[in-house]
Formats: structure tokens, C-alpha cells, sequence
């Protein structure tokens, strides 16, 4: 159990940073979150040591997020994850906080990311920050790997157009 | 063209560029196939531009793990969720005790 544990909480921060771009909400994604890992641990005997940990908690955070969201609409309908999100505000998204030496870039950062519906805003997340695959993208947000491809490509294409000259400026090199 | 994405001095048309960027990234994903792979190779070789874009491309993913890796939890989330697992761990114990 212990072990098991100490697998799962390395991704504490993924985990609440994913829940604060669904929800919005810094309680309500703090919830989210003790929810997602208490389930886990509830099922830790289903869970194979050395498998994705990660992939695994977020889909868990995911059917947590879609349970609620239906308990508030009040709706039976059986909506994934891609749905619920066309369905969100844009605005909604929360800044963490960051401990960003380089405000400009965390301020460049934000903004682009609030340019972004939260469909584009999920694949981006889960793309180029927490580096999933396509399909596990795919399995998380219930579409078509080739929906994750053309997606993820527009969704970049925007961010390019904020964050290119931020890059270039500071000549952040890799 | 979009600006801001594709050189003006470049000598491929925008279709060709899109082309090359979504190479790029399926190169940068880890889905590239080995005919995609070579034709980057080639396009870094032979365009300047490319070659910009394919830094800037690096650069951009950089500067988006990077924000992800500063972000802080909150210092209350990771006790709250440690006292609840030691709790239903607990309850869970008494169950099984009082099934023996």
C-alpha cells in the first residue's frame, strides 16, 4: 500500500492543475482531487505496479469531474468529457500559483492560454505540459486519436501566435 | 499564411509549411513515421526557416512544462488527502476485523 502510495502522489500537481482548468474553482478542484486519489486508493488493488500511474489517475479525476458535472445539471445525458468542456465557459480558467521567476513569461503564458476555448485548453494541458500520448489524450477527452492530432496541431497553431514572440525576444534556449 | 508562424522569406508555400510544422510535431510527439523523420532531416539541412521554427517549436514546449512544473499545490491539499486515506484505511480495517 505504501509503495502504491508513493506512486500515485508524484502527480499530485498535474492532477490539481488539470482539476482547476475544469473546474475553475481552487475549492472545488482541491475536492476534486482528494476525491480522485481516494478513489484510487479504494482500487489500488486493480492498479499494476510500473503502468502508467499517471494516465490511470487522470482518467479516475475525469469520471469524478463528469459525475459531478451531471449531479449539477441534473441530467442523465450521458456527455464525455470533450462535450462537458465545449460546453464551459472560456473564461473560466484559474491561474495557479506559479513559482515563475520570469513573470513576463508566466504572464505571457496565461494570457495565451485564456485565448484558448477549453477544448484546446484540455489538449494542451495534456499534450505539451504533461506529455500524455495521443492516446492516452485520446482515451482521457473520449475522442478520436485523429481528433487529437487535428486538434492539438490548431490549438498550437494559436499559442504560436502569442507565444512566438515572447520566445523569440528572450531568446529562451533549449 | 499566418503570420507570426511562417517566414516570409521561405521558399515553400503555406501548405508546404503546414506540411512541414505538422511533421515537426508529430517528430516532437514521438508519432513521426520514418518517412516524416527524413523528410525534417532534410528540411533542417536545407531551410533556414525550418530550422528557426523547429528551436522555436522546442522552445515553446520547454516554456509550457516549465510553467507546469512551477505550479504550486497548495500545502493543506497533500495532508488533507493523507489523513482521509488513513481514515477509510482505518474504517476499512474495522470492516474486515469484524467480518473475521
Amino acid at each position: 500500500m505504501e509503495t502504491k502510495l508513493s506512486e500515485l502522489l508524484p502527480h499530485l500537481s498535474s492532477l490539481y492543475y488539470f482539476a482547476l482548468q475544469l473546474t475553475g474553482d481552487e475549492e472545488e478542484a482541491k475536492d476534486l482531487v482528494q476525491e480522485a486519489y481516494l478513489k484510487a486508493m479504494r482500487f489500488i488493488h486493480q492498479y499494476q505496479e510500473g503502468t502508467n500511474a499517471k494516465a490511470w489517475l487522470f482518467t479516475i479525476l475525469k469520471n469524478q469531474f463528469i459525475n459531478r458535472y451531471r449531479q449539477k445539471q441534473r441530467q442523465g445525458a450521458s456527455e464525455n468529457l470533450d462535450q462537458i468542456l465545449s460546453q464551459l465557459d472560456g473564461r473560466l480558467s484559474v491561474a495557479p500559483v506559479v513559482e515563475q521567476d520570469h513573470q513576463e513569461v508566466k504572464e505571457a503564458i496565461e494570457k495565451a492560454l485564456m485565448q484558448l476555448s477549453p477544448q484546446a485548453r484540455a489538449i494542451i494541458i495534456l499534450a505539451d505540459m504533461e506529455g500524455f500520448s495521443y492516446q492516452e489524450i485520446a482515451k482521457i477527452l473520449d475522442i478520436p486519436i485523429g481528433t487529437v492530432r487535428s486538434r492539438l496541431h490548431r490549438a498550437r497553431n494559436q499559442l504560436r501566435k502569442y507565444l512566438i514572440p515572447i520566445a523569440t525576444r528572450l531568446g529562451y534556449k533549449v | 499564411m499566418t503570420k507570426g508562424i511562417y517566414h516570409p522569406k521561405s521558399p515553400y508555400t503555406p501548405q508546404e509549411c503546414e506540411a512541414i510544422l505538422m511533421a515537426m510535431e508529430a517528430l516532437l510527439d514521438g508519432t513521426a513515421t520514418e518517412e516524416q523523420r527524413t523528410f525534417i532531416e532534410k528540411k533542417l539541412e536545407e531551410c533556414p526557416y525550418c530550422f528557426e521554427q523547429w528551436q522555436i517549436e522546442k522552445t515553446l514546449r520547454q516554456l509550457l512544462k516549465d510553467y507546469r512544473n512551477k505550479v504550486r499545490v497548495p500545502s493543506a491539499l497533500k495532508k488533507a488527502i493523507l489523513e482521509r486515506i488513513q481514515i477509510e484505511c482505518r474504517k476499512e480495517d474495522l470492516e474486515n476485523s469484524t467480518k473475521d
